[in-house]
C-alpha cells in the first residue's frame, strides 16, 4: 500500500534490500566530481498525521539544511495504526546543485522509509541506512507522544532529538528520554534572534532597574506560535531571576503566555511595573522588525531593530549543534 | 569575560551574539584592505546577525570624501568582494549609521572632529558605544594614530568596563626586534594590553584554529607528537603570484617579514607549543610564548640555518614572467629576498633533536599554506629493507589554504597474490565535509575584536619573541647586501640552497601537486 507521504517526496522506489546499492549506483551515475560526504545523519521522522505538503516543505527544508552542513538524510514515515502491518516501502534520492564556492556540483542523499509499527527489527533496518561513526540527529515532525515512545531507547545513540513544540506540544517534552540535555526545542531556537536583540537591548540597564517594582510579564502570541511564546516567557523568567538574585531583590512578578493573537498573529511581550513604567516588546511586519519601548530607559523613545525569526534550515542548525 | 560576569540578559547567548553597542572607526578607510577583507567582513557579519543591533561604522582617512560617497563606494566594494550575495536591505542596516572622516593621522584636529561623529553616533544610538578602531594603514602612521587616540581621550574610554575602547592594529607590527619593541611602547602609553588586538590573519583561518583541536581533542595523536617519533616539521607558505602592483611596498619588506615572522612563526607555535592550562586567550599565548623562547638563535652565514633568493624570469602558469629585479617600483639592485628558507632547532624536552624548516616565496610553484609532519621510519621490521614494499613515511598535512583539510599518509598492501605495498592517503576537506559554510578569516576576528576576545591575536611579548628570532638575521642580510642572494625561477619550487638545508639533513621539501 503506497504511503501518501513516501509517494509525494521526490526520489526512486526501491526494494528494501536495494536502497544501499541504489545509492551507490545513483552516485556512480552523478560522476565522480560530485562531492560525496557527510559531517552527519539527519533522521527526518513524520509522524502519520502529517499531510503529503506538509512533509514535501520539510523535505525541502531538510535538503536546504544537508545543502550547508552535508548530511545523510533518513526520512522515516509513520504509518496510521490501522496499517501498522502494511509492507515497508523505501525509496532513495540524489540531490545535486551547483555549489559557487566550491565551483562544482555537490549532492545530498535521501532514504526513504515508509513504516508501520516500530520494532527492534525497524530500528536495526534503520542503523545500517546511517553513516557509521558519524553523530545522529533526530527531527520529530508531527510526531504524537505515542508514536515517538517505541523509539526513546534508540535516542540515547542520537546527539540531539529537535522537535517543534508548537506542533508537538508540552507532553512531547515531559517523555522519558534518556538523555534529556539532548533533546532542542525548535521553536526556542528559531527565537534566538529575538532573544539577542532584547538581551543587547535589556543588558544596557542595570539588573536592578530591569526588577524594580516588575509586577508582570506576558507574552502574546497567534495561533501557530505557542512554543515560541513559551520559550521566550521562560527565558525571561530565568534572566529576571538572575537580574533578582544580582542586585538582591526579590521578585514578585507574574509570568503568563495569552493566546490573544497581536496584529498579524505574531507573538509581543509586555512588562508592567508597579510605579506604572513599562517595557514592551513588538514583532511588528510578519516578523521583519522589532519595536522596544522601554519607559524607563534613558531613551524612552521606541527603538526599531530589523529582528526575523529564524529561517527553518537556521533554526535547525542552531538546534542541532548549539 | 565569562558566562557568570556577563549581564543576566546576555549569559544565555553565545559571546560572539551579546556584542555591546559597538562603533566601529577603520583607520585607511579608503585603502585596499577595507574595500577587499574590512568591509565585507562586516557586511556577512550583518548577514549572519552577529552585529550588535547598535553597529555604527565611521571610515576615516587622509582623502576627503563625502559620506555619501564613501557609502556608495562602500555598497560597489560589497558587490566585488563580499563572498555572499550583496542584499540591499542588510547593507542599509549598516549603511544608515555610516560616516566618514577626513583628516591626517598626525592631526590632533581631526581626532577631535572624530571624537564629535562619535558622540553624534552616540546620540543618535541613545546610549554609550564601544569603540573599536581599526588600523589599517600603512604602518609608517600607526605611532600617531595610537598617540592622537590617546591624547584625544577616545582610547581611555571605558577602560575596566563592558564598552572599553579596543584597537586592532594589522601587520607588519614593527620591522625588527627595535621597532617592535617601540610601538608596543607606544601602544601601551595608550592602551591597556587587554585593549589592544594585534592581528595576524592566519589565526582567523578554520584549519589553523583547529590545529589545537587536532592536537589535544585526538588522543591518539599526543603520544606521537614528539622527538621520539616525529622526524621533522616542514612548514610551506608559498605564493604563484609576483609582487604585482605592491612592488614599492614589497621590496622594504621582503618574504621573511612578510611572511615568515609572522604568519608562519604562529603555525610554528600552534604546531610546537605545549598543551595551555586552559583555552582562554593568556594560556594560549603563554604557551606560544613559552616555545617562542625556546627556539634557538639562527645561524647565520654559509651552512647556516637560512637561505634568501630572488626570483628571475620564468613560467607561471605556462606563461612565461619578469624576474623580481624588472618589475614595477623595484630597484635594480635590490637586495630584498623574495625566497626564504629557515631551520630552526627547539630545544625542549619534546623536540630536542627535530629540525623545524620552513619556507615561503613569490613567484613559487603553486599557491599553498600547510604543515608538514613527518614520523620516523623505523630500520628495522618485518616491511623494513625489502625492495618489493613501497614504503613512505607517515606523513600528516594539514593543508591551510587552498582546499583546507589534512591528509595522513599511511601504507596499504597493493590488491594482489603478491606481497606489495603502496604509500595511500586518508584525506578529510573542510569544503567537502562542512560544506560552503566557512566564514572569512577577517569576519571572525573582527567580530572576536568587538568581544573581547584575545585568543587569536598576538600579545607584544609574542611579536618581540620572534622578532628576537628574526633580527640578527635581517641586520646580517641588510650589511651583506646583494652577497649570498641565491636565485631561482619563477615557477620553480625556490633555489637549491633552499633544497640543500634539508638535503644536509637527509630531508627534502614536499612540494606537493593538489
Amino acid at each position: 500500500m503506497a504511503h501518501p507521504l513516501i509517494d509525494a517526496l521526490p526520489g526512486f522506489p526501491v526494494k528494501i534490500s536495494a536502497v544501499l546499492p541504489s545509492l551507490d549506483k545513483a552516485w556512480a551515475d552523478e560522476g565522480e566530481e560530485a562531492a560525496r560526504a557527510s559531517q552527519m545523519n539527519l533522521v527526518l521522522m513524520f509522524g502519520a498525521g502529517v499531510s503529503p505538503e506538509d512533509a514535501q516543505a520539510r523535505f525541502d527544508e531538510a535538503i536546504r539544511f544537508a545543502q550547508r552542513y552535508p548530511c545523510r538524510l533518513v526520512i522515516l514515515a509513520a504509518r496510521p495504526l490501522a496499517e501498522a502491518t502494511a509492507a515497508l516501502e523505501a525509496k532513495v534520492n540524489v540531490l545535486c546543485f551547483f555549489d559557487p564556492s566550491r565551483r562544482g556540483k555537490r549532492c545530498c542523499e535521501a532514504l526513504m522509509l515508509a513504516h508501520g509499527a516500530p520494532t527492534p527489527e525497524l530500528e536495526s533496518l534503520v542503523s545500517t541506512w546511517l553513516e557509521g561513526d558519524l553523530p545522529v540527529n533526530v527531527w520529530a515532525h508531527g510526531v504524537t507522544v505515542d508514536e515517538f515512545k517505541p523509539w526513546l531507547g534508540w535516542t540515547s545513540r542520537c546527539r540531539r532529538v529537535v522537535a517543534d513544540r508548537s506542533l508537538v506540544g508540552d507532553e512531547f517534552f515531559k517523555l522519558a528520554f534518556p538523555n534529556p540535555k539532548s533533546v532542542r526545542d525548535l521553536a526556542v531556537a528559531r527565537c534566538l534572534p529575538v532573544r539577542q536583540a532584547l538581551g543587547q537591548y535589556l543588558a544596557a540597564h542595570a539588573p536592578a532597574e530591569l526588577v524594580r517594582g516588575l509586577r508582570s510579564v506576558t507574552v502574546n502570541h497567534g495561533t501557530g506560535l505557542r512554543g515560541e511564546a513559551a520559550g521566550l516567557l521562560e527565558w525571561m523568567r530565568g534572566c529576571l531571576t538572575h537580574c533578582a538574585g544580582l542586585s538582591r531583590s526579590h521578585l514578585a512578578a507574574e509570568f503568563a503566555t495569552t493566546p490573544q493573537p497581536p496584529p498579524g498573529d505574531n507573538l509581543d511581550a509586555e512588562w508592567v511595573y508597579a510605579d506604572g513604567a513599562r517595557f514592551s516588546w513588538e514583532h511588528a511586519d510578519k516578523g521583519t522588525r522589532a519595536i522596544i519601548t522601554f519607559t524607563r530607559s534613558r531613551q524612552s523613545a521606541p527603538v526599531t531593530q530589523r529582528v526575523a525569526l529564524m529561517g527553518a534550515p537556521e533554526a535547525l542548525s542552531e538546534a542541532v549543534f548549539f | 569575560m565569562s558566562d557568570t560576569d556577563r549581564h543576566p540578559f546576555l549569559s544565555g547567548l553565545s559571546k560572539h551574539r551579546g556584542a555591546q553597542p559597538t562603533c566601529v572607526v577603520i583607520f585607511g578607510a579608503s585603502g585596499d584592505l577595507a574595500a577587499r577583507k574590512l568591509l565585507p567582513a562586516l557586511y556577512n557579519l550583518a548577514v549572519d546577525s552577529l552585529l550588535p543591533a547598535d553597529f555604527h561604522l565611521i571610515g576615516f582617512g587622509r582623502k576627503p570624501i563625502p559620506d555619501a560617497e564613501f557609502r556608495t563606494q562602500a555598497a560597489a566594494d560589497l558587490k566585488k568582494f563580499s563572498r555572499r550575495e550583496f542584499r540591499p536591505d542588510i547593507w542599509k542596516r549598516i549603511e544608515d549609521n555610516t560616516t566618514y572622516q577626513a583628516g591626517g593621522y598626525d592631526d590632533p584636529a581631526a581626532f577631535a572632529a572624530l571624537k564629535e561623529q562619535i558622540a553624534a553616533a552616540e546620540k543618535r544610538a541613545g546610549r554609550s558605544l564601544q569603540l573599536v578602531f581599526y588600523v589599517s594603514t600603512p604602518p609608517s602612521v600607526f605611532e600617531p594614530i595610537l598617540e592622537n587616540l590617546g591624547q584625544s581621550g577616545l582610547a581611555g574610554r571605558g577602560v575596566g568596563t563592558d564598552l572599553e575602547s579596543k584597537v586592532i592594529i594589522e601587520k607588519p607590527f614593527g620591522k625588527d626586534l627595535a621597532s617592535a619593541v617601540h610601538l608596543n611602547a607606544v601602544a601601551a602609553r595608550n592602551f591597556r594590553e587587554s585593549q589592544i588586538f594585534r592581528i595576524d590573519h592566519y589565526l582567523g583561518k578554520e584549519t589553523v584554529q583547529d590545529l589545537l583541536v587536532l592536537r589535544f581533542a585526538n588522543p591518539i595523536l599526543e603520544p606521537l607528537w614528539n622527538r621520539r617519533h616525529v622526524d621533522h616539521v616542514q612548514i610551506t607558505v608559498a605564493e604563484e603570484l609576483g609582487v604585482g602592483t605592491r612592488g614599492g611596498y614589497y621590496d622594504g619588506s621582503g618574504a621573511t617579514r612578510d611572511m615568515l615572522q609572522n604568519h608562519t612563526m604562529q603555525l610554528l607555535a600552534l604546531v610546537a607549543m605545549e598543551q595551555p592550562r586552559s583555552l582562554s586567550a593568556e594560556h594560549i599565548r603563554d604557551e606560544k610564548v613559552k616555545l617562542l623562547e625556546s627556539i634557538q638563535p639562527l645561524r647565520v652565514g654559509a651552512n647556516g640555518d637560512a637561505v634568501r633568493a630572488q626570483y628571475v624570469e620564468g613560467l607561471s602558469g605556462g606563461e612565461k614572467v619578469p624576474s623580481y629585479l624588472t618589475e614595477k617600483d623595484i630597484p635594480k639592485d635590490s637586495a630584498t629576498e623574495t625566497f626564504c628558507a629557515l631551520r630552526f632547532s627547539v630545544e625542549n624536552s619534546r623536540w630536542s633533536g627535530v629540525p623545524f624548516y620552513m619556507r615561503s616565496g613569490k613567484r613559487l610553484a603553486r599557491r599553498v599554506s600547510e604543515i608538514a609532519i613527518q614520523f620516523k621510519q623505523p630500520e628495522s621490521g618485518l616491511f623494513a629493507g625489502d625492495a618489493r614494499y613501497d614504503l613512505a613515511p607517515n606523513r600528516l598535512v594539514i593543508q591551510i589554504q587552498p582546499d583546507e583539510g589534512t591528509t595522513l599518509v599511511l601504507n596499504s598492501k597493493v590488491p594482489g597474490l603478491e606481497p606489495r605495498t603502496q604509500p595511500v592517503r586518508l584525506s578529510f576537506r573542510y569544503a567537502t565535509t562542512y560544506g560552503s559554510n566557512t566564514p572569512e578569516a577577517y569576519e571572525r576576528l573582527i567580530l572576536d575584536g568587538i568581544v573581547g576576545d584575545r585568543t587569536l591575536f598576538i600579545r607584544g611579548d609574542e611579536t618581540e619573541a620572534s622578532w628576537r628570532l628574526f633580527t640578527p638575521l635581517l641586520q646580517s642580510w641588510q650589511q651583506q647586501g646583494q652577497e649570498g642572494m641565491e636565485t631561482y625561477a619563477a615557477g620553480s619550487w625556490g633555489p637549491a640552497g633552499g633544497d640543500a638545508l634539508l638535503a644536509a639533513h637527509g630531508h627534502a621539501w614536499r612540494n606537493a601537486g593538489r
